[in-house]
């Protein structure tokens, strides 16, 4: 009886499945969706393909460009892709861990400045080719 | 298993797409390493460049195969059935994040 009210937590109602008995539940926590889950698990996996385009598009440049007359080009256009790239993979997880426990404890899911950050970089990138293009044009 | 079994009330099939994403997610990788092994053809050799994408290739593909191993077995029926746990996802997380660290050196200290 005392084990049965430890581990009937409150269910919301509709969706809420109270979590198993001896699990590691907190109180207060429900098992979401699994469809959400899944969604949530694909959403981490489409960041972690965007980082691995990323890398290989900086590593595409650094190695298979032919080299710019101004020294570092490649790099210049590269290595920013691909650090944004490990930021990524790092944050696809954090965010996936963040939506898992909002969800799990009933929470709005957690706002992410990670688009914010891919637009900026790619767009100075951007420039930044742009930049060097036209200057590589004008000498030759 | 006192949980719902999504497949009979979802017809989204949530669990069949998210597997397709890890068949595309690993397709990625092998695409990240083409472009590695490609850079490895183009100058005069360097045994540290030769390093380090071999590095990349392997463990990059360890951990998608132990990754997409680790999901399948997850959407299989029985008591191993269960949605992602950090345990599933840190690994693929770090190994991504080490493909990207190892690019980078690539890129800095040896660009063809």
């Amino acid at each position: 009886m005392r084990q049965d009210a430890q581990v009937s937590v409150d269910p919301p109602p509709g969706e809420a499945v109270p979590p198993e008995p001896g699990g590691t539940s907190e109180p207060g926590e429900i098992e979401p969706d699994p469809r959400f889950s899944y969604a949530n698990e694909r959403t981490f996996l489409a960041w972690i393909r965007t980082a691995l385009g990323l890398i290989t598009a900086g590593l595409a440049v650094t190695q298979l460009f032919p080299k710019f007359d101004f020294p570092g080009g490649r790099r210049l256009i590269g290595l920013p892709l691909i650090a944004l790239g490990v930021l990524i993979a790092g944050f696809s997880f954090t965010n996936w861990r963040r939506n898992e426990d909002a969800m799990r404890f009933q929470r709005p899911l957690p706002p992410s400045f990670l688009p914010r950050i891919v637009a900026v970089v790619v767009s100075v990138v951007a420039v930044i080719g742009l930049i060097l293009a036209l200057v590589e044009t004008g000498r030759s | 298993m006192t949980a719902r079994d999504p497949e009979g009330i979802d017809p989204g099939l949530a669990s069949e797409r998210t597997d397709l994403a890890w068949n595309r997610s690993g397709l990625s990788l092998l695409a990240c390493g083409a472009a590695v092994a490609r850079g490895l053809t183009i100058g005069e050799p360097v045994p540290a460049r030769t390093a380090v994408g071999v590095t990349i290739l392997v463990l990059g593909g360890l951990t998608w195969a132990l990754g997409g191993w680790q999901a399948r077995r997850r959407a299989g029926a029985g008591a191993a059935r269960h949605t992602a746990r950090p345990a599933d996802l840190l690994p693929v997380a770090i190994g991504t994040a080490g493909v990207g660290v190892a690019a980078f050196v690539l890129g800095l200290f040896f660009p063809s």
